[in-house]
């Protein structure tokens, strides 16, 4: 059964309002409360259940979508009999962006081990502005590099360098293209105990419009993916060629508002190209680098907006942690060839959270892992190793049979996940509940309902100790209780009560449990800081705190 | 309902209010519940041993990550993108009053900035809040509802004023028409009654042309007449002839003691 994201719970929220109120002020927290308050609304209705004034609701909305915290949807009404329905945008509260804040720094530090200093203010740039144009974004890695004290490095830096980085940056899918706002809004989750069996819509009637129109709303979504992480001619580099530009860039649907659809196609590059000629300085001068950049913004018709891609770096998390996991349950060369696996399918995902990879054979893993290591990183018997692990009991990896380029394997990484938080939600209940409270959680887990009497003398505790483990995880919310009565009055004397433990119900408690501590820490913090005299040990103890935290926060909720 | 039982003792005085609600444990034992005196305090002592020591020195990347953060931090305050509360006033916090006049004259002050504050904030109106440089306003990733105004034209502002008079002139017209016609109307039903009244006075048993005055009294009164027949049958309040007052209710009582008629349903 599908569960509510947890990122939706009101210790998230409530998470939420600190980080924003801490980086845009209060204003931007009024109207981030205000929306998640009263969920998707326009702008009127926004404006009169806030009490900003309408310059400050704008200029906040604008601040708050310039950094994505706030997501715009065009939402156009279907056509009555009097003509074409109206069409308004939605604002919506981007909670899951919003709490990545959090997590910023650990991206940068990622990018800074990864790609180097050019490539972590690359993306300090865009996290810091929220979305901006590619010569903004160069001029502002120029600013902090210069800052950093190497103003000789900043002013001969080689302009291509920079360049090759961003696309470098885009193809890894670290930076994609902001989303237009005229979007449609995303169709509503409906949860699976109330979805209806329904027959297919006969044709003409209002079922089928709507079931072609969500289709439709579905093709302009996927038409956004298409061209997320595709790269603008002007971008491509002198001399590449236009077929290479037209293949990555792809059209989007006609919207009712969109003046310029995003270009595509061989014509259209040439023009430019012959444009831009025309205006274009020498190279090699900075006066030279600034026109060239702004004679090619200016001159293209198209503006690209450019965001840092939170959910690359959380799978690049994700990754991190199953390669941990995997070297310390099995060995260092296990962990080596499923590195291979999930770098060969970095290509293939679709979505953020994967139910597996894609079939991947042994030629495949071994070149994934060639190209990122060389030929020492290649561990000897590929094969042999993944056959080992498909072989395991706690079926991590599938046999798919062989195909041209050896066995086939297919990893699942929600199982994987899934053993990394039980880990670490275990290591959680015994130092909250004690050692006892361990044995009886994993006593129930693996035995399903149980008396209390039962527990106590499986569990080899004495009586009082159990009930009182019991209660208190019953409390904490992570056991549950059910009553069995067997009379009609539910009198306690004549009713079982049994006890049971669930892990996804536990976790998703464990995860709703760190939002809530998260809350507190930065509360904390900010009560240290605010002192006259703070105590620069301990803020930077509880900075630390808030920053390890967001790791365990990471695994239990956004990977 | 409890109002209703005669039996209870009603209030029970002097025997103190409800039963407190005791927790009792399995054994059957009262379990001791603490009482709060008001809200538990927002950072309470931690008790000592429950937590571990701060480490001397912090791990070197969560050292790198602070420094991030504070970095990062530091710009976003002392960027354009930090938005304050203003004071209550012209710009400020929207007042819901109650008295409209009061709301209007700040919508009023906020459309007409003085050039005092305009002086005082560098040429930058109060209430128009600058938008920082970096923003891109293009409206395929803006909605423009968030900075655009609809700019009204003389020329647009004139033709709708214009509009909305002549829609007043027509609606003056179109009412001055209908009185005018209920006044013909009248002036032609008072016309039309005294040809009534003349034609039934040259006829068989009426009364004579001269007496036109008088013949409106009988044709006024067979009207009425007309209307006391006919009004019965559509009136919903008449009763007439179904009215059942009582009258004669309990006459002929009978307790039911002779015939055996049944039960009746």
């Amino acid at each position: 059964m599908a569960e509510p994201p947890v990122a939706s719970s009101p210790a998230a929220a409530r998470l939420a309002f600190k980080l924003i109120e801490d980086g845009f002020g209060p204003v931007a927290r009024d109207v981030i409360a205000t929306l998640i308050e009263h969920g998707t609304q326009q702008y009127g209705e926004l404006l009169r259940a806030s009490a900003l004034s309408a310059a400050q609701l704008r200029h906040a909305l604008l601040v708050l979508v310039q950094h994505n915290c706030v997501n715009c949807y065009l939402k156009e009404e279907p056509p009555t009999m009097r003509g074409p329905g109206p069409s308004y945008f939605l604002y919506e509260a981007a909670l899951p962006n919003i709490l990545q804040i959090l997590r910023v720094p650990r991206f940068l530090t990622h990018m800074f081990d990864e790609h180097g200093n050019d490539a972590a203010w690359m993306v300090f740039s865009l996290i810091e502005h929220g979305r901006l144009r590619w010569d903004q974004l160069a001029q502002a890695v120029r600013e902090h590099v210069a800052g950093d004290g190497n103003e000789a490095e900043a002013e001969h830096a080689d302009p291509d360098k920079l360049r090759n980085l961003f696309r470098s940056l885009v193809m890894e899918r670290y930076i994609e293209r902001v989303p237009a706002c005229t979007l449609p809004p995303p169709p509503q989750q409906v949860h699976p105990n109330a979805r209806k069996k329904k027959a297919a819509p006969k044709p003409g009637s209002e079922e089928e419009t709507e079931l072609l129109r969500g289709q439709q709303e579905a093709g302009v979504r996927q038409e956004y993916q298409q061209v997320r992480f595709s790269i603008p001619v002007e971008l491509m580099g002198i001399g590449q060629g236009s077929a290479e530009a037209g293949a990555s860039v792809k059209p989007a649907g006609k919207r009712k508002r969109t003046k310029e659809p995003i270009t595509g196609g061989a014509e259209e590059p040439a023009k430019k190209r012959g444009r831009r000629k025309a205006g274009e300085a020498p190279l090699g001068c900075a006066e030279g680098r600034q026109q060239d950049e702004a004679t090619t913004a200016g001159a293209a018709t198209e503006v690209v907006l450019w965001r840092a891609n939170y959910d690359e770096f959380n799978r690049r998390f994700r990754n991190d942690t199953i390669i941990r996991l995997l070297k310390d349950k099995f060995s260092a060369t296990t962990a080596q060839a499923v590195e291979g696996m999930l770098l060969a399918n970095a290509r293939y995902e679709q979505t953020a959270q994967p139910a597996e990879t894609v079939m991947l054979s042994v030629n495949d893993v071994s070149g994934a892992l060639q190209r990122k290591h060389g030929n020492e990183g290649v561990p000897e018997n590929v094969a042999g190793v993944l056959r080992h692990l498909s072989e395991d009991g706690l079926m991590f990896l599938d046999s798919c049979g062989s195909g041209p380029g050896g066995e086939q394997f297919k990893l699942h990484m929600p199982k994987v996940l899934q053993f990394a938080r039980l880990h670490d939600l275990q290591a959680a209940i015994r130092n909250k509940f004690g050692p006892h409270a361990i044995r009886i959680w994993r006593l129930l887990l693996l035995n399903g309902q149980m008396e209390q009497k039962q527990v106590a003398e499986l569990a080899m505790v004495p009586k009082e100790e159990a009930r009182e483990a019991l209660y208190a995880m019953l409390q904490a919310g992570y056991l549950t209780l059910q009553d069995v009565p067997r009379t009609n009055d539910r009198a306690p004397s004549r009713t079982f009560y049994t006890w049971r433990a669930s892990s996804h119900v536990t976790i998703a408690r464990m995860a709703n449990d760190l939002y809530r501590a998260a809350g507190n820490l930065h509360e904390r913090l900010a009560h240290e800081v605010a002192k006259p005299k703070p105590n620069s040990k301990r803020t930077d103890a509880l900075e630390a705190s808030l920053l390890e935290l967001d790791t365990q926060l990471c695994l239990f909720s956004d990977v | 309902m409890s109002g209703r039982g005669r039996g209870r003792g009603g209030r029970g005085g002097g025997r103190g209010g409800m039963p407190q609600p005791v927790a009792k444990n399995d054994d059957g034992s009262i379990v001791q519940v603490q009482q709060l005196d008001g809200p538990p305090p927002l950072f309470p002592p931690i008790k000592e041993g429950r937590l571990p020591p701060v480490p001397d020195k912090l791990d070197q990347t969560i050292e790198r990550q602070m420094r991030w953060r504070s970095h990062l931090n530091a710009s976003l305050r002392n960027s354009q993108y930090f938005l304050r509360r203003e004071s209550e006033g012209v710009g400020g916090k929207r007042k819901r009053a109650a008295d409209f006049v009061q709301s209007y004259r700040e919508v009023m002050q906020e459309a007409a900035p003085s050039s005092a504050t305009t002086a005082a904030t560098g040429g930058v109106a109060a209430g128009t809040l600058p938008y920082p440089v970096t923003m891109t306003l293009d409206p395929r990733y803006f909605p423009e509802e968030l900075y655009t105004k609809q700019k009204r034209s003389a020329n647009a502002s004139a033709a709708e004023a214009a509009f909305w008079a002549a829609q007043r002139e027509k609606r003056a017209n179109t009412q001055r028409e209908m009185t005018d016609q209920l006044a013909l109307g009248k002036l032609d039903e008072l016309a039309r009654r005294e040809d009534r009244g003349v034609g039934a006075g040259k006829g068989p048993g009426g009364k004579g042309g001269g007496e036109g005055e008088e013949g409106d009294e009988p044709v006024a009164e067979e009207f009425e007449e007309e209307e006391e027949d006919e009004h019965p049958e559509d009136d919903d309040y008449y009763q007439g002839d179904l009215v059942d007052d009582d009258e004669g209710y309990l006459d002929d009582y009978d307790d039911g003691g002779g015939g055996d008629e049944g039960p009746i349903f």
